[in-house]
């Protein structure tokens, strides 16, 4: 098994976000930079929702026909509506038009300086069982109305893709973290990968560092993190934030100010963290009777652990 | 004595009864007063018609989609009363609501038929990148999260952050 002190560090801005490789292997990091820099250039043209040239953007503009995609979107697109299907709507990837009307109708950077008051109602989500998706050409039909934001699943996608293919490449162990949605593969370190776990509250603007209150050995599989806190706005007197309750198109109220949770893979911590928030209390014994190790935090400051997560 | 109330003989009768004074000119303006009016009704129901088919065939095409029965989540009820602090200042308005009546006829009847690509919604395992997989259920990791080592055997590398404050989830 590989040492600890022989990991490798690359972190550069991403996705409006950040990007982190870490590798086992320090003669490995350059390689493993050009492969997560290649993924995430390709995550970004055919998912963004603020670029043109975007699939996505080509896909939600279509009016109702059929429109031909790339692999890499159709499976983008397949694992978000996978995602609606497991958590029975919960994580709906038709919620575009949705955080259109709440004011997330660009970059978030520029969105969140508009501050005046909204003049639409809020709009529910679409309906996700109205996509279509043919993965034999591929092609891909949304029904006119219906804006798809994979927001919520294809930066986790990239980050399960990056590690799959970081180490197959270089092999040892390989940890991709993608603001905060993190995926490792291969041979962790002895006692594996330290990951810090913020609950957002005290993220400091000054310096956009958030200090971490746990800190956890992950080995295996994915970590995602969710929370309410984390992308907000404000318009007029509302308070905004980009989980979106489905059913009303309104930001989702919930008891959990931040939720981490493991899986086997990102996506899958991924979906299941932005599922807690939006279930409220009924995500602890939901995730409990999945067995998805997480902690989840009340806005209080509460903290609940559920299925092995290590208490603070 | 002779009842001056009695019409004379020679006064003209129609065949409605005793002639009116003005002769048989209002009655034809009568009638052809009530063949305008009907006529005039008539075309304004084929407008009606002609505006109300219009209008579903816009609304259906434009109109916000909601979720069908079978959609997963509930009907929207776009007036939400369940968030005073997050709604957005604008309630939705009579429009709105007209127009998600009139189009959800139109949008159960597009759900419900097939399309060839609804037919390949269902896609074999093998087409997927591994990435991709689809699960039945969402999978727990192999193992747990472990606690971290006690401070004075800090872990290295130094901790990468899972946090929803960069613009992650």
């Amino acid at each position: 098994m590989p040492a600890a002190a022989g990991a490798s560090a690359l972190t550069f801005p991403a996705l409006g976000t950040f990007a982190t490789v870490l590798v086992t292997d320090p003669d490995a990091l350059d390689r493993a930079y050009q492969l997560l820099a290649a993924e995430l250039a390709a995550i970004d043209t055919a998912c963004s929702r603020f670029r043109d040239d975007s699939e996505l953007c080509r896909v939600n503009h279509a009016r109702g026909r059929p429109v031909e995609v790339s692999p890499l979107f159709a499976d983008a697109l397949t694992v978000a509506l996978d995602a609606a299907e497991l958590t029975d709507g919960d994580v709906d990837p038709t919620c575009g038009q949705s955080l259109v009307r709440l004011g997330y109708d660009r970059d978030f950077v520029l969105a969140r300086q508009r501050t005046g008051p909204l003049r639409q109602p809020p709009m529910p989500a679409g309906g996700w069982r109205r996509v279509e998706v043919d993965r034999g050409h591929p092609a891909v039909r949304v029904p006119a109305g219906i804006l798809l934001d994979l927001g919520a699943t294809a930066k986790a996608l990239a980050a399960d893709r990056a590690a799959a293919a970081v180490q197959a490449a270089v092999g040892g162990g390989v940890l991709v973290n993608l603001g905060g949605d993190i995926r490792v593969a291969g041979d962790p370190p002895d006692g594996g990968w330290p990951v810090g776990i913020a609950d957002d509250a005290g993220f400091d603007t000054s310096t956009a560092s958030v200090r971490p209150r746990q800190v956890v050995m992950v080995r295996d599989g994915g970590l995602a993190t969710s929370s309410p806190l984390g992308r907000a706005w404000r318009r007029g007197t509302a308070e905004m934030h980009h989980i979106v309750d489905p059913a009303t198109g309104q930001p989702a109220r919930s008891c959990w100010r931040t939720a981490s949770v493991a899986a086997a893979s990102c996506v899958h911590a991924n979906i299941a963290s932005t599922a807690a928030i939006l279930r409220g209390d009924r995500a602890v014994g939901w995730l409990d009777g999945l067995r998805l190790p997480a902690r989840l935090v009340r806005h209080d400051g509460t903290v609940v652990t559920v299925a092995g997560w290590p208490a603070d | 004595m002779r009842d001056t109330r009695e019409l004379p003989a020679h006064a003209p009768h129609g065949p409605d009864g005793p002639h009116r004074p003005h002769g048989p000119a209002p009655e034809a303006a009568r009638a052809a007063g009530l063949r305008r009016l009907s006529r005039l009704t008539w075309r304004a129901t084929q407008l009606s018609a002609i505006t109300a088919v219009g209008f579903a065939a816009l609304f259906a095409r434009t109109a916000p989609a909601q979720n069908t029965a079978s959609g997963g989540t509930a009907a929207p009820a776009v007036s939400s009363s369940s968030s005073a602090a997050a709604a957005p200042a604008s309630a939705p308005g009579k429009t709105h609501r007209k127009r998600a009546r009139t189009a959800a006829p139109a949008r159960a009847r597009a759900a419900a038929q097939p399309t060839p690509l609804a037919a390949a919604r269902v896609t074999p395992q093998a087409s997927r990148t591994p990435a991709a997989a689809k699960s039945s259920t969402l999978a727990p990791p192999a193992s747990a999260p472990a606690p971290a080592p006690p401070t004075s055997a800090a872990p290295t590398p130094k901790p990468t952050v899972s946090s929803a404050s960069h613009g992650g989830g």
